[in-house]
């Protein structure tokens, strides 16, 4: 009955429309989500539908008769004046947006769509208004332009693509980082960043991110518009519909070429440090039979000097310089080839270090037990090598001032289905506290106070990487059973073309 | 003194034939015992050395036997932090570097022990 009585004050009782198209737009009027409203040229409220009740939340009965001008700000009472004026006009009024009020007092933006109605004779005669409520618009909105503000003034590159790889936005920071604008890159594909020799990344990317993956933190090389390599930290993440479904994926880039950079410097720093304390081992090591040669010959030229006298004290002689090659050959023999790498026994590398701090441990009552079991040669660089044990084992040295015992090993293991070599060293000292575990791989941390310069087994560790391997550690601080194990695995292979993924340190206690 | 045996009878045998009477020892505590009794106008001992370091060594003898002129022997460079703290204890001792040819060991012994 109501429809019926809202289609006479909607259409009139003289209306073109049939009774039943009249109770059609009836009911398309009265279940509309916008409020529709009619009013003469006075602007005097003639009906209202239910979408008005909604928004505005006055009644039908509380509205028909009243000026529109309840609804409208008081400083804004003037935009109805010129409203009435191009309704009189016979001129629309499409998409409007203006503030209005509720019957709560609250204030909301609205958009407004105002039409004349013409009676028959085409005289205008009043207007419908059609209002729609953008509260939820206009938020969005801004939470849009918020968010597109966050973006533009990130320093980091941040893009999204679709998945197929094709770019889809393209920030300032991806311009300033790798020199594209964004007409330039969006609709291309990304690949146009990635360096042809690493194209495959890509596809392993876009696998993980179809198992709706995240790469987070993947330090690699990408290519600028100008031609320059860049060394980034990127970190990509899935984007998801509303239904869940992975619809493409948002990627931020770092540009880390400035630390990369310092941190080559630094192992540069620590390879050096390394070599001066090498050098100063196996400078007491030669300069002991270096003098006792020089005694020998004196003793051999003295004039009271016997024959057989002579011939004890050059034979001596001989086999202390024999020791003096030895010891030469054995350590600064490898670091002069330590960029090319070949094929070694890593227990030989083992006792290359050993024989340079074999007075220390004796000196230091360390009791040594090694275990060598690695038959097969494996390829590394025996220089980086050299420096990752000698550093493993001075620090066991140093963790046993007053003595222990320290047992090495090096045996064949498999890992993550890679064959390879495990050294493993142990020491019997004071152990590293669990606060400190965390960090020992981390630079410039060191227990060792001002005798430690806090970058050897940070170094150790980016060696260790190198060679594709892992280096892990365990420690114990218990009374008694206290101790550290050091273990580098290193697979075979490392240098034979394959790649390996890069893999970070592992701590466990 | 020096644990480096060979190199502690060669040198005591250079210096027996330069007219000094000359005893090897080759550990700290031997070298402690051994003064004792022999009580050396000078003590030639190696600085890196188990159980006892030779600054170590040179302490414990100048306490007991002021008389006696110490000097340090040394292949290594690495002992400065040792000799700074020698000296901040109020010590001094003059330092030789390994390897010394004979003779020039013989002159600055004979100068240490003639300045008495």
């Amino acid at each position: 009955m109501k429809k019926t009585v809202l289609s006479t004050e909607l259409f009139g009782k003289e209306s073109v429309f049939t009774e039943t198209g009249k109770n059609f737009l009836a009911a398309i009027i009265a279940s509309s989500e916008d409020a529709i409203i009619t009013k003469d040229l006075d602007g005097i409220i003639t009906s209202w539908n239910e979408g008005a009740h909604r928004i505005f939340g006055y009644q039908a009965e509380e509205m028909v008769g009243q000026s529109i001008r309840r609804l409208i700000p008081e400083e804004l009472q003037h935009e109805e004046d010129a409203i009435l004026a191009k309704l009189r006009a016979g001129e629309r009024i499409r998409h409007f947006e203006t503030t209005r009020v509720r019957k709560n007092g609250e204030r909301f933006p609205i958009s407004v769509t105002i039409s004349p109605v013409k009676d028959d004779s085409g005289v205008i005669v009043g207007a419908s208004k059609i209002a729609r409520d953008i509260t939820e618009r206009r938020r969005a909105e801004e939470n849009r332009f918020r968010l597109a503000a966050i973006v533009d003034s990130a320093d980091d590159a941040i893009i999204s693509k679709d998945l197929n790889g094709i770019v889809t936005s393209w920030n300032k920071g991806a311009q300033r980082l790798f020199g594209y604008l964004e007409e330039e890159m969006i609709g291309q594909p990304i690949l146009r960043l990635i360096p042809e020799e690493l194209q495959y990344e890509e596809k392993e990317i876009l696998e993980k991110l179809h198992a709706g993956e995240k790469v987070e933190h993947y330090e690699t090389t990408r290519l600028s518009k100008n031609g320059d390599l860049l060394q980034v930290s990127i970190t990509i993440s899935p984007i998801r519909n509303d239904a869940g479904k992975v619809i493409g994926a948002s990627k931020i880039a770092r540009d880390i070429s400035g630390r990369k950079k310092m941190e080559f410097l630094l192992v540069q720093a620590e390879k050096l440090a390394a070599t001066g304390r090498m050098a100063a081992a196996i400078a007491h090591e030669i300069n002991n039979p270096l003098a006792s040669v020089l005694n020998l010959i004196f003793l051999a030229r003295q004039s009271s000097a016997s024959r057989e006298e002579i011939q004890e004290y050059l034979g001596t002689a001989e086999s202390e310089l024999e020791r003096v090659s030895h010891i030469a050959r054995q350590t600064l023999g490898y670091y002069r080839d330590n960029a090319s790498p070949c094929e070694v026994h890593l227990h030989d590398l083992v006792q290359n270090v050993l024989s340079v701090y074999r007075t220390r441990l004796q000196s230091h009552n360390i009791v040594l037990e090694t275990t060598f079991n690695d038959l097969r040669r494996i390829k590394v660089r025996p220089g980086e090598m050299i420096q990752v044990l000698s550093n493993v084992i001075s620090n066991a040295m140093d963790a046993m001032p007053l003595g222990g015992s320290m047992s090495i090993t090096v045996a064949p293991t498999k890992k993550v289905d890679r064959d390879g070599v495990q050294i493993t060293v142990r020491d019997t000292g004071g152990g590293i506290p669990r606060e400190h575990l965390d960090k020992v791989f981390e630079p410039f941390f060191t227990t060792k106070g001002n005798l430690g310069t806090g970058i050897g087994l940070w170094v150790a560790n980016q060696l260790v990487q190198r060679h594709h391997g892992q280096i892990s550690i365990s420690s114990s601080t218990e009374p008694g059973a206290s101790g550290t194990t050091v273990s580098i695995y290193l697979p075979f292979g490392s240098f034979e073309g394959t790649t390996a993924k890069p893999n970070g340190a592992q701590r466990d206690n | 003194m020096d644990d480096e045996k060979l190199l502690a009878d060669t040198t005591a045998a250079i210096l027996r034939g330069a007219g000094f009477d000359a005893k090897p020892v080759y550990g700290g505590w031997q070298a402690v015992e051994t003064a004792r009794s022999f009580e050396p106008d000078c003590l030639l001992t190696d600085v890196k050395m188990p159980e006892m370091n030779g600054i170590e060594l040179a302490l414990v003898i100048s306490k007991m036997l002021p008389a006696t002129t110490i000097v340090l022997f040394s292949g290594q460079a690495g002992i400065t932090d040792l000799l700074d703290d020698a000296r901040d204890n109020g010590y001094e001792f003059p330092l030789l570097a390994k390897p010394v040819h004979p003779l020039a060991l013989i002159e600055r012994l004979k100068d240490l022990t003639r300045q008495k």
